[in-house]
């Protein structure tokens, strides 16, 4: 099945590209912070997007039934997973790190690219005291209010593309 | 239960055991990828206090790496957290410089093989001799291939504290050695420029000590997000310095960001032809680089179109009023050689003479910005001696076409053969005199061109001008070379002889205005001198006249000669003394202005201020001698309309005159990447770049380039008033609507 942007007009689209054998990855989804975030900006009404841009052969690649596998294994939250394996949604968006991370506005309008918060480290610790960029655009974008942040550099793996 | 008891007592016995030991053991770490170290350059720690360094050693296997402070697109520098004895205090690593590792389309900044990691340790002054000392870290650090793996460790070392300075390490001595070259060392022979666009970023180094040959350069930035490490650097050669164009990251595509990055620290990497590195702090500041660098990366102009440019602005000079005397001269010889046997043969001596001179201007160029002077097309105008001999020429010229003598005298009487040599060197000298006369006249295309071969090597500028020379060598040639055209021209014949002599007037037209510009360039004493010149240059041309009549009698001229000489020495002598400036320092700025009163003289600290002050601002860069410019200022400039446009607006008029040489001039020619003038420039309020107009203005060009950045700016602000605007600068709409994922396949989940 595609997917485009287009479907998701008029809601606030959240794009996290993913790999699951990424150590930066593991920090957000084995300490359970990733999953609480799709959950509460979904539970919004907004769309999670987890895009895999992982070549085949590479770091991270799975199939359809691989990512629904992970999806339960880890009990994530996405509104759908993509898989890129050509890696030509990351390279339209550069996307550079697993995690990256991209809020796009209602009416399809980027308004947050970066970092998913301001703890570039693979240090599980670090989380609860993060600031989260993600889910402070979303309620920006969400409230009509600017966003503060605008853009960071994302930290972590290279995305693995072919 | 009963199992786990054994095990801690044990595991309690092994840290008692260890802690009594010396910590040797656990000065290493060993991890699946990296082998870790904590290492000291010298054996112990000096009693009395000071700076010691120590240093985390990673050993990677073959292919894995770890980062720099900057670690490129992806990955995480290495983190060093130290628990010290009180009093000890580490610095922040001294990063090594890095090496670009590419990885797939990404690029990191990092290590291979091995890295140190150098800090330095402040040792307390009162330690006891014979004592230990034990420093411990945490070390945490990235090691990726294709695939990245987090790794730690904890380390110690022990070091006994000494009397006096303590020995080097005899293990790793070395290693600290090869470490401090690697760092970046501060105030290096560089010094750094950058401007951004939208779509480049342009490094420009410039260095102060001569490079060694072969060298190569590459910038590695302190800050991520600035440039694209997955490009390559290519440096090139331009100007005084040296250029890298590469690709912005996300920072430098925000505008508003940019708008507020005035210096870029980082690495500068100097590779020699050896492939030894030397590695320099260089802080890149913005602006200072030259607008040829900007225009030439941004419109990529190549040598080909800077060619071609120079041939299209030669081609239009023919069209310009400096150069229309010496056409009809041309055309002149063209009439009385269209009906010899090799007309074609004259239009290329003639293309020969304009090209010869064309290369010599060139080389006097190039030999004069050698020695430092800043000058550019128009540069023999900005001296008043040799105005005064371009003037000298003229006249002599239209005195010999009003017939008081004869060039190449023998035109009756020789043979055909020689009066057919002695019309090829004429040719050639109409060519010389077409470039002279030139100068006052800018074609478009031409500075263009011209700051373009400015940027380049010396073959490069010699080349362009070449170019230029074919350009304004070519219609002449091509027509001398169809015979059908040859024949359209009008039989020779009596009316040869009034119309040459009509030519004369074009010439002392050329020379009244020549007068007029030394007119504003020296005191009236050198005026009258000039003047003066000019009369008993006359005087020589009739004695030499009478001298050519008198011979041609078989009459004795003896005291022709003599008159000639005197004529000839003394308007030679007239121009001896230097010449003194205008005695009115303004004198020179008010008679161009007159025809535009509501000027301002141009300074750079008055547009930095206007600017400043949020004021949109035109700038009008001009010289008496140039007719380009008197001609824009006339036709558009000065107009009703124009006049009324900048008062509406609001834009302030400041005008440089560059009739004399002036350094502040010069410095923004050379930054907007021209060589001479007119420049017309105009800096939108807040705008960070001016507009460059073109150097043929009309009014409506002139208007609408006033009122399309108010109507903008104004349109902006309406459309997106501050405090409900959307801070959206990281991608303009149309970029954003190309970036929708559209294709993937998706398993739902």
């Amino acid at each position: 099945m595609k997917r485009a942007l287009g479907d998701y007009k008029g809601k606030i689209v959240v794009l996290e590209w993913t790999n699951d054998g990424c150590p930066y990855v593991k920090k957000h989804y084995g300490s359970g912070n990733m999953q609480k975030v799709q959950a509460d900006i979904t539970g919004q009404g907004a769309v999670w997007l987890s895009i895999i841009s992982s070549a085949p052969g590479k770091q991270g690649f799975v199939d359809g039934a691989g990512a629904n596998q992970l999806t339960t294994g880890r009990n994530a939250h996405p509104t759908a997973v993509l898989l890129d394996p050509a890696g030509k949604v990351g390279r339209a968006y550069e996307a550079q790190t697993t995690p990256h991370m991209f809020v796009i506005d209602k009416q399809g309008v980027l308004r947050y690219m970066g970092a998913i918060d301001d703890q570039p480290t693979t240090d599980r610790a670090t989380i609860a005291t993060a600031r989260n960029y993600v889910r402070e655009a979303v309620a920006a974008v969400a409230s009509g209010k600017p966003v503060d942040v605008t853009a960071t550099d994302s930290y972590g793996c290279s995305v693995k593309y072919e | 239960m009963h199992a786990v008891f054994i095990r801690t007592v044990a595991a309690l016995i092994l840290l008692y055991v260890a802690a009594g030991l010396p910590a040797q053991a656990t000065d290493v770490v060993t991890t699946p990828h990296v082998e870790a170290r904590l290492v000291a350059e010298v054996e112990g720690v000096p009693a009395t206090g000071g700076v010691i360094s120590v240093g985390l050693h990673q050993a990677m296997q073959p292919e894995w790496h770890t980062y720099w402070r900057n670690p490129g697109e992806s990955g995480e520098p290495t983190m060093l957290t130290w628990t010290l004895p009180e009093g000890f205090n580490a610095s922040e690593i001294k990063w090594p410089h890095p090496k670009r590792l590419p990885f797939g389309e990404l690029a990191n900044y990092g290590y291979a093989e091995q890295v140190l990691l150098r800090t330095e340790l402040t040792v307390p002054a009162g330690l006891t001799p014979g004592t230990t000392v034990t420093l411990k870290v945490d070390a945490a650090w990235l090691v990726c291939k294709d695939i990245c793996v987090p790794e730690q460790g904890t380390l110690d070392l022990t070091l006994p504290v000494v009397e006096g300075t303590p020995a080097p390490s005899t293990q790793w001595q070395q290693a600290f050695a090869a470490e401090r070259a690697a760092e970046p060392v501060k105030d290096g022979p560089f010094d750094g420029h950058f401007a951004a666009t939208n779509g480049n970023v342009t490094l420009y180094v410039v260095p102060t000590a001569p490079m060694a040959a072969g060298s190569s350069l590459q910038f590695f930035p302190y800050t991520k997000g600035l440039i694209k490490a997955s490009t390559e650097q290519k440096a090139n050669p331009l100007g005084s310095g040296i250029a890298i164009d590469v690709p912005p990251g996300w920072r430098m595509r925000d505008p508003e960001r940019l708008a507020k990055t005035n210096e870029i620290q980082g690495a500068l990497v100097v590779t020699a032809a050896d492939g030894s590195t030397k590695a320099w702090d260089l802080t890149l500041k913005k602006g200072g680089v030259p607008a040829g660098a900007i225009e030439a990366a941004a419109s990529q102009t190549s040598f080909l179109q800077a060619i071609l440019f120079a041939i299209i602005g030669g081609l239009i000079l023919n069209l310009m009023p400096c150069v229309f005397p010496i056409l009809s001269m041309k055309a002149l010889a063209l009439v009385r050689s269209g009906h010899t046997e090799r007309p074609w043969l004259d239009g290329l001596v003639y293309m020969a003479g304009v090209m010869t001179t064309f290369a010599g201007l060139a080389g006097t160029l190039l030999w004069l910005r050698g020695l430092g002077e800043d000058v550019g097309w128009g540069f023999q105008l900005q001296s008043p001696l040799s105005v005064a001999i371009l003037a000298y020429i003229l006249v002599a010229v239209g005195f010999s076409l009003s017939g008081l003598f004869f060039i190449g005298s023998s035109l009756q009487n020789a043979g055909s053969s020689l009066s057919e040599r002695s019309g090829l060197i004429g040719s050639f000298f109409t060519g010389v005199l077409a470039v002279v006369v030139a100068a006052p006249c800018t074609a478009p295309f031409m500075g263009a061109a011209m700051s373009f071969a400015f940027t380049q090597g010396a073959p490069v500028t010699i080349a362009v001008f070449l170019a230029l020379g074919f350009g304004l060598a070519l219609p002449w040639t091509l027509f001398s070379m169809v015979p059908a055209l040859v024949r359209l021209l009008p039989r020779p014949g009596d009316w040869m002889e009034g119309f040459k002599q009509f030519l004369a007037f074009p010439m002392y037209g050329a020379a009244a205005w020549l007068v007029w510009v030394i007119s504003q360039q020296v005191s009236p004493e050198g005026l009258f001198r000039v003047m003066i010149g000019l009369v008993l240059l006359g005087f020589a041309a009739w004695s030499f006249g009478t001298m050519q009549a008198r011979s041609a009698e078989g009459r004795s001229s003896l005291l022709s000669i003599l008159f000639f000489l005197i004529g000839l020495g003394g308007a030679v002598a007239v121009l001896v003394p230097p010449f003194e400036p205008p005695r009115v320092a303004q004198a020179a700025g008010d008679d161009t202005v007159s025809s535009h009163a509501f000027a301002e003289p141009y300074s750079a600290a008055r547009l930095a201020a206007l600017r400043a002050e949020g004021k949109p601002v035109f700038v009008n860069l001009t010289a008496a001698w140039c007719v380009s410019c008197l001609y824009n200022e006339r036709v558009a400039l000065s107009t009703e309309a124009v006049r009324n446009t900048f008062r509406d607006t609001g834009t302030v008029y400041l005008l440089g005159d560059w009739t004399n040489r002036n350094p502040e001039i010069s410095a923004l020619l050379k930054q907007h990447g021209r060589d001479g003038v007119p420049l017309y420039l105009y800096f939108a309020s807040g705008a960070q770049d001016p507009v460059i107009l073109p150097q043929i203005l009309t009014p409506g060009l002139v208007t609408d380039t006033l009122k399309a950045s108010k109507l903008s700016a104004r349109s902006l602000l309406r459309s997106q008033p501050p405090s409900s605007r959307p801070r959206r600068p990281l991608l303009s709409p149309s970029s954003a609507r190309r970036r929708r994922p559209s294709p993937p396949s998706t398993p739902t989940a």
